[in-house]
Formats: structure tokens, sequence, C-alpha cells
């Protein structure tokens, strides 16, 4: 499990200006977090920065595993499949990307596959897939190489409802069960309160921290968290929040 | 299968043996001279009588065509590589490339005779001259279209450059490969038979001695031949594209 300290970080493009704006922020090992902002405030921006696949422009970000060589798992909006690729060798790639060998890289997608429940599909290619397939597809890819921090930038906005909570609902399992970090982000309130143990509002571009709420819903969530008083008190707070944030900048 | 290839052949055949027979009973009502517009039975004679020569002669331009667009595919495909991985050598050479691709083959070939002299080995050049820019356009194209994300994918994992080319850049570029190489394809069969004007063997030849002898029927059974040499040379490359993108991309589902 990774813990992720950000001290003084901020980053901009030419195009739009600064994008984020001195964000402290430390994420301890083992937690979920949720990141809500506006359209465009620079979520993914932040999101890119701590898989460390974007260098800010000034401050420091450190990811550290106890001292251990570790992994990234990232998920992105769109399933971001290899379409000449079937299931089993999508989710084997990153295995033969760090140079394991063939047949330990599929025996583990396999592992990853029967977890996100896609077991007896190995052998289709993405385009037989249905939307939420595909994204368990993508999700296995992230967990194969076993990460101790995981990335999901607004995995299931393009889900319909139903597909949608029954992959909260087990990514959430994924979570309690694996031990790792996850950062998730999304434009949906609900979703980020039933997922995660602590959700950060962003404001408006420039990214600040606008709010920084525990979520205390208990570690066994499942549909009947959703049902719960406390649960649609939660959602209630941060959408306030929320609408706070963008007013801030209109 | 059976009933879908007779539903897709019987009306172009149909269409052209109507027009065939059409175009005889004018040729043959308005006395049009045979060394202006031959008969088509006189055609179909010659490919009859001539069989031997047309033969050879169809053999020796599809060797050349074939050995040419084979060059372009390997040559075009390494620089292709090589340009899409070196920004600078790209900046460097393509405006030169453009430059060089409106340059007519016939013009180079008398060239190409001083260098490599008559026969074959000119005919290859020609070939492979004009059928390289396509290769190098679309792969080239391909190669540099990949999905950002994908990019970033990879290199979550530190994957190597060779590991970018060969797992993600060229299979994704692939679709683009093959449209190039359907261009292409037809392309080498043409340059091969300009090549053959100048440096002789092949259809090319026999179509210029043909219309030295005014054998208009000659010149005309030759020019089909070379036109359906260039149709199975694409019909080649379709057929390849088919297969290598059968399971994943939706061009390959529509036939
Ligand atoms: N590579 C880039 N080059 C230039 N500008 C960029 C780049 N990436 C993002 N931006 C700009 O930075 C701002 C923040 O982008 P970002 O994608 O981080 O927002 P977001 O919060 O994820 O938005 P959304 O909710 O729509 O996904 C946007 O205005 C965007 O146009
Ligand atoms: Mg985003």
């Amino acid at each position: 499990m990774a813990k992720v300290t950000l001290e003084k970080v901020a980053h901009g493009f030419a195009e739009t200006g600064e994008v984020i704006c001195e964000l402290d922020l430390t994420i301890e090992p083992g937690e979920f977090v949720s990141f809500l902002g506006p359209s465009g405030c620079g979520k993914s921006t932040l999101l890119r920065i701590i898989a460390g696949l974007l260098k800010p422009e000034h401050g420091r970000i450190n990811v550290d595993a106890g001292g251990r060589k570790f992994f990234r798992g990232f998920v992105f909006q769109e399933a971001q499949l290899l379409p000449w690729r079937t299931v089993l060798e999508n989710a084997a790639l990153p295995l033969e990307l760090i140079g394991r060998p063939r047949s330990e890289a599929r025996e583990k997608a396999r592992m990853a596959l029967a977890k996100v429940g896609l077991g007896d599909s190995l052998e289709k290619y993405p385009k037989q897939l249905s939307g939420g397939m595909k994204m368990r597809v993508s999700v296995a890819r992230a967990l194969v190489a076993e990460p101790s921090l995981l990335l999901l930038d607004e995995p299931f906005s393009a889900l319909d409802e139903m597909a949608r909570e029954l992959l909260q609902e087990e990514l959430r399992r994924l979570w309690e069960n694996l031990g790792m970090t996850v950062v998730f982000v999304t434009h949906s309130v609900a979703e980020a309160v039933f997922l995660s143990e602590r959700t950060i509002v962003l404001s408006s571009r420039p990214a600040r921290v606008v709010c920084d709420c525990r979520i205390e819903l208990g570690r066994r969530r499942d549909e009947s968290t959703r049902r719960g008083p406390h649960y649609w008190r939660l959602v209630s707070e941060i959408s306030g929040q929320l609408r706070l944030a963008r007013e801030g900048e209109i | 299968m059976i009933a879908r290839i007779v539903k897709n052949i019987v009306p172009p055949i149909g269409l052209l043996v109507i027009a065939l027979l059409l175009l005889e009973f004018v040729l043959r009502v308005a006395h049009v001279p045979e060394y202006l517009i031959p008969t088509p039975t006189s055609v179909l004679r010659v490919f009859g009588d001539d069989s031997g020569e047309l033969w050879s002669a169809f053999s020796e331009t599809s060797m050349a065509a074939g050995l040419g667009f084979l060059l372009s595919f390997i040559v075009g495909t390494l620089a292709a590589i090589a340009l899409s991985s070196w920004s600078f050598v790209r900046r460097a050479i393509l405006p030169y490339a453009v430059f060089f691709q409106t340059v007519p083959v016939i013009a180079i070939a008398p060239i190409l005779v001083i260098w490599f002299g008559f026969g074959m080995p000119t005919v290859v050049a020609s070939a492979f001259i004009v059928s390289i820019f396509p290769v190098i356009a679309s792969t080239l194209l391909g190669l540099q279209s990949t999905d950002p994300a994908l990019i970033e994918l990879f290199r979550l994992y530190s994957a190597s450059p060779m590991q970018l080319l060969v797992k993600l850049k060229l299979p994704y570029a692939m679709p683009q490969v093959f449209s190039g190489l359907r261009i292409a394809a037809g392309l080498a069969v043409i340059g091969a038979v300009v090549g053959e004007f100048i440096a002789g063997g092949g259809l090319g030849a026999v179509v210029d001695v043909a219309r030295t002898q005014q054998r208009t029927d000659k010149v005309f059974a030759a020019v089909l031949l070379s036109a359906a040499l260039g149709l199975l040379f694409v019909s080649v490359v379709n057929a390849l594209a088919w297969w290598a993108l059968r399971r994943w991309h939706a061009s390959a589902q529509t036939r």
C-alpha cells in the first residue's frame, strides 16, 4: 500500500494558464480517496501527476510503498483496450511490459479476470464486449501487476445506471479484499460517497481544496448502504459544497 | 457463400458481355478500321494466337512489379518507422520526399536505364520508385496517430521504445499500412509497364512493339492484360488485409 504526499504542487498549461494551484495533500496507505470538482478544473491533470505521467511545474510529489518497488494501476474514462488483443492478452499486457514470462503473465491475467467476473470470456475480442465488460477488462488489467496504488479517472461515467452501480460495488469489494491505496476521480457525488473513505471537493480552475470530508459508512458496503439515511445526508451535504465550488467561479 | 458470389459476379460479367457484343456490332456496321479500334473478337483472337508471347510477357511484368512492390513495402515501412521515431529526420527529409514524389517516372526512366541498363533491374526500380511513397505516407500517418491514452498506458509500465513500436504503434497502424499497400500495388504495375516502355521486356515492350507494327489488336490485348495484373495485385493485398484485420477491425467486417 502506497502513501502519496503532495507538497505545494502547482501546474499549468500554456493554453489554459494555471490548472492546479499550491496543493498540499497526504493520502494515507490503504485509503480510498475520491476527487470531485467542476468539469475542467484539473482533476485528470492531478491524477496524471500522481500517476507519474506528468511532472508538475512546481512542488514535490512523492509516492512511497514502504521503500519497496511498486506498480501503479490506471483506469481511464474509456476502457482503452487494444482491439487486436483478446481479453486475456489485454489483461496480461502490463506483466508483459515489465518483462514477466508469458506463462506467468497469462496465469495472473486469468486470475485478475476471474476477480472481475470475466473468467469465461478470455478469448473474446474487445469489439465483442459490452461497455461494462470492457471496463471490467480495464480494471483487471490495472490490477494484474498487483499495484500498491490504483488510479481511476471517471471509469464508469459512460455506463448505464445498473452497470455502474454493479461495478462500484465490485470495486469497493476489491479494495476491501486486496488492500491498496485508491484514488478515484468522478463527477458523481453519490459515486464518491458510496465508494470512498474520504472525498475531496476541488474548486473551479485553478483547483484548490474546497472541502475534505471523511465518509463514515463502515468498511463493508453494499447496495443497502445506498438506502441508509446517513448516506443521503452525506450526498446532499457534499452536493452543497460542490455547488459552492462552482458558484465561486461564476 | 456460392449464392453471394453469384449475386456479386453475375451482374458485372453480364454487363461486360452485353457491352462487348454492342461494341462488336457498332464497329462492324460503321466499318471502323481495325488499326483505330479493333473489334472485341479480333482482340480475343490475339489472346489465342499469341498466347505464348503474352503469357511470358505477363509473368515477366508481374515478376518485376511484384519485386518492386515488395521492395517498397520493406524499404517504405522501415523508412516510415525511422521518420516517425526521429522528428529531426522527419523535418529534414519530408520536404524532399514530397518534391521527389512529384517527379514523373517516365522522366526518370531514362536515367534508370543509364544506371541499371536495359531489362529487369530498371523495371523493378521504376515499379519501386512509384509505389514507395504511398507506403511511406500511410504508414507514417498510422504510426503518428496512436491514441495518446494508450501511449500513457505503456509509459505507466516503463515500456521500452521497442515495446512501444512492436506492441502498440505498428499494430495500431495496420489498417493504414494496408490502405497504403493497396494504392502501392496498383502503382507498382503502372511503374513496371512504364519502365518496360523504355527498358524493354514484359507487357510494356509488347505494347511498344505492337504499336510500331500497327497491331492495334495486340496493343489492346496487352493493355487489358496489364489492367488485369493491376487488379490481381490489388486483390491480393485486399485479401491479406482482410486476413490480418478480420478479428478486430471494422473494415474487415463489411466484406
Ligand atoms: N495536455 C494538455 N495541454 C493543454 N491543456 C490541457 C492539457 N490537459 C488538460 N488541459 C487543460 O487543463 C484544464 C484541466 O483539464 P483536466 O482534464 O485536468 O480537467 P478535468 O477536471 O479532468 O475535467 P473533466 O471533468 O472534464 O474531465 C482544462 O482546461 C484543459 O483544457
Ligand atoms: Mg478529466
